[in-house]
C-alpha cells in the first residue's frame, strides 16, 4: 500500500512539475476559456447558453488533449528514455504502475475540468445543474479513462516519442473542430456531421451536456455514446496491450 | 564456494543476430565478477536474462537458487540494478528518487535514513539536485546508490566506469569495492582492462555472444598473454588487453596506445 502511495505521489509530482503539463493541461483551456468568454460571453449556443455550453466544450478538449497529447507520450518517453526498463528491473508489479498513472492523470483532468467551469462561472456566469453533477462526474471519469487508454493506443504503436507526438496531434487537431465542441455540429457540411457524431469526443461531450445542462438535448442516444466510448476504450487497449514495450527499441 | 548466479547454456536471438550464444558461468557468492567485452559482446544481454528483462532464447538463469524465468519477481527483489543507460525520472530529484525506489522494494526509509544513503554515495550536497543538473560521475552514482536502496545480495552494474573521466571513476570503485565489503556479490560489465584488472576477482572474456576465457586476471594474463616484444617488455606488462588480443586476434577496441605495434609484432612472429 505503500509502494502504491508513494509511487501516486511521485508520478504526481511528476505531472505538476512538467512544463507540458503545466502549459497544455492548466494555461492553455484556462486561456481558452477567458478568450471564447470575452467573445461569446452574453450569446446563445445550441439553444443554450453560450458560455456554458462552450465551458462544457472545453473541458472536453482537455480531456482529449491531456490523452492525445499528453497520455500518448508520457509512457512513449518513458520507454525510449530506458525509465519504464528500470522500473521493470525492480520487482514493481506493472498493474501497480499502470493503475497508479491512470489514478494520477484521471485526478489532474478532473482537477483541470473543476478550474475551468470555476473560471467560466466566476468570470463569465456559466451555469450547470447542480443534480448532474454526480453524473458528470462519472462520465468526466469515464472519458479520462478512455482517453487515457487512446493515448496509450497510440503511444505504444507508435515507433518513437516524435511519431507518437505527431500522430496524437493529426488525430487531436481535426477532432477539435469536427467534434461538435465549439463549432455545433449544424455547421458542418451534412456527410461530415454524420461522420463527426461518431467521434470520442463528441459522444462525450453530448453525454456530459446533457448531464450538466438541464435544457439540453441530446443529438443522439446516451447507449449509443456509452457503448461508443466503451467500444474506443476497449479498441484502444487492444492496441496498446499489442504494443507496448517496456524497453526502447 | 557457493554460486549466487548460476547461467546454463544461454541463448538470446534478437532477430538475425545472436546476441548470446550459449554461454555458460556461475558466479560466487562475495565475488566482484566482471564481464570484459568488446562492443556488441552480449554483456549487456546476459545482464538482462539474470534481471529478467529479455526472456532467453534457451538455457537458464538461476539467482541464490531461483530461475529466474519461473521467479522473476522473487529474484529481482534479491537484485540491485544500474542499467548501462543511466534513466532516471528528470522531475524528481535525488532524494525523491530513493525514496520511490525504496517503497518501490517495499523498503521503509525514513528520511535521514535517505539523507545517510546519500551521503555514503557523496551526494549529500545533491539531495534536492534532478538528474539532469548532476554531473557524469554524480549521477552514476545516484544510480549506484538506487541500486542498493533494498540491500540487495546481488548488484549488477552496466558499464559503472564508462564515460567517467578518471578521478569519477576511482571514486565508482571505491563505491564497488564497499559494495563488496558491506558482503554483496557484484557482477559489472566493462570494456576497460584497467577496470577489470583493478576490480575484479574473476574475469569472464566475452566475445560474440560467447564466454572464451575465465579466471582471475592474474591467472589469464600467466595462462594467455603472449610473451611482450623486448622494447615492450621494457616499458611495461602483459595485461588483459593482451590476453584478449591473444584469444580472439582483436583488440577490445579501447585506446590502448601499444595496441598497433602489438598486432604489428604479432603478425611478425605469426
Ligand atoms: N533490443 C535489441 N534489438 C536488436 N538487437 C539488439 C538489441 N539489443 C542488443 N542487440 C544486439 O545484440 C548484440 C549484443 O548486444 P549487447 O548490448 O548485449 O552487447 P554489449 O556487450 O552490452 O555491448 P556494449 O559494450 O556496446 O554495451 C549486438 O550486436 C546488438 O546490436
Ligand atoms: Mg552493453
Amino acid at each position: 500500500m505503500r509502494r502504491f502511495l508513494v509511487l501516486t505521489r511521485s508520478m504526481f509530482l511528476m505531472n505538476l512539475r512538467d512544463r507540458s503539463t503545466l502549459f497544455w493541461g492548466f494555461a492553455f483551456p484556462i486561456g481558452l476559456i477567458l478568450l471564447y468568454g470575452a467573445i461569446w460571453g452574453g450569446a446563445t449556443m445550441g439553444g443554450v447558453s453560450a458560455i456554458t455550453w462552450l465551458m462544457i466544450g472545453v473541458v472536453v478538449l482537455n480531456i482529449m488533449a491531456s490523452g492525445m497529447i499528453g497520455d500518448s507520450t508520457w509512457f512513449a518517453s518513458a520507454r525510449d528514455k530506458g525509465q519504464l526498463q528500470r522500473l521493470h528491473a525492480t520487482p514493481l508489479p506493472p498493474l501497480q504502475l499502470i493503475g497508479s498513472y491512470v489514478l494520477v492523470r484521471v485526478l489532474i483532468g478532473l482537477i483541470q475540468a473543476a478550474l475551468i467551469c470555476t473560471v467560466a462561472m466566476l468570470v463569465y456566469g456559466a451555469t450547470m445543474s447542480l443534480s448532474g453533477l454526480a453524473l458528470g462526474f462519472g462520465l468526466a471519469v469515464l472519458g479520462l479513462v478512455v482517453f487515457i487508454i487512446l493515448g496509450q493506443a497510440v503511444g505504444a504503436a507508435a515507433p518513437s516519442v516524435r511519431s507518437a507526438m505527431a500522430v496524437g496531434q493529426v488525430i487531436y487537431f481535426p477532432l477539435m473542430f469536427l467534434s461538435n465542441l465549439f463549432l455545433p455540429l449544424e455547421a458542418l457540411p451534412g456527410w461530415l456531421a454524420n461522420v463527426s457524431q461518431w467521434t470520442p469526443a463528441t459522444m462525450l461531450v453530448d453525454l456530459l451536456r446533457t448531464a450538466l445542462i438541464p435544457q439540453m438535448v441530446a443529438t443522439q442516444a446516451a447507449w449509443v455514446n456509452l457503448l461508443g466510448l466503451g467500444l474506443y476504450g476497449l479498441l484502444g487497449l487492444l492496441v496498446a496491450v499489442r504494443f507496448f514495450r517496456w524497453s526502447p527499441r | 564456494m557457493n554460486a549466487m548466479i548460476e547461467i546454463n547454456d544461454l541463448y538470446v536471438r534478437y532477430g538475425k543476430v545472436n546476441a548470446v550464444n550459449g554461454m555458460s558461468l556461475s558466479i560466487q557468492v562475495g565475488e566482484v565478477f566482471g564481464l570484459l567485452g568488446p562492443n556488441g559482446a552480449g554483456k549487456t544481454s546476459t545482464l538482462a536474462c539474470i534481471q529478467g528483462l529479455v526472456r532467453p532464447n534457451g538455457g537458464t538463469v538461476r539467482v541464490a537458487g531461483h530461475d529466474v524465468s519461473r521467479e522473476g519477481m522473487a529474484v529481482k527483489a534479491l537484485l540491485g540494478v544500474q542499467l548501462q543507460k543511466t534513466a532516471l525520472f528528470e522531475e524528481l530529484n535525488a532524494s525523491e528518487l530513493v525514496e520511490l525506489f525504496a517503497a518501490i522494494y517495499n523498503v521503509p526509509m525514513s528520511k535521514a535514513d535517505v539523507a545517510a544513503l546519500l551521503a555514503h554515495f557523496g551526494l549529500s550536497q545533491k539531495a534536492t539536485a534532478r538528474p539532469t543538473q548532476l554531473s557524469g560521475g554524480q549521477q552514476q552514482r545516484l544510480a549506484l546508490a538506487l541500486a542498493v536502496v533494498n540491500n540487495p545480495q546481488v548488484v549488477l552494474l552496466d558499464e559503472p566506469g564508462t564515460g567517467l573521466d578518471p578521478q569519477a571513476r576511482r571514486g565508482v570503485w571505491t563505491l564497488i569495492r564497499r559494495m563488496q565489503s558491506e558482503g554483496r556479490t557484484v557482477v559489472l560489465t566493462t570494456h576497460s582492462m584497467e577496470e577489470a584488472q583493478e576490480l575484479c576477482d574473476r574475469v569472464g572474456i566475452v566475445d560474440g555472444g560467447k564466454l572464451i576465457a575465465l579466471d582471475t586476471p592474474q591467472a589469464l594474463i600467466a595462462r594467455h598473454a603472449p610473451p611482450l616484444p623486448p622494447a615492450e617488455a621494457a616499458r611495461r606488462q602483459p595485461n588483459l588487453e593482451d590476453v584478449f588480443l591473444a584469444l580472439t586476434g582483436h583488440g577490445l577496441g579501447g585506446t590502448h596506445a601499444s595496441q598497433d605495434d602489438e598486432s604489428a609484432w604479432l603478425a611478425a612472429v605469426a
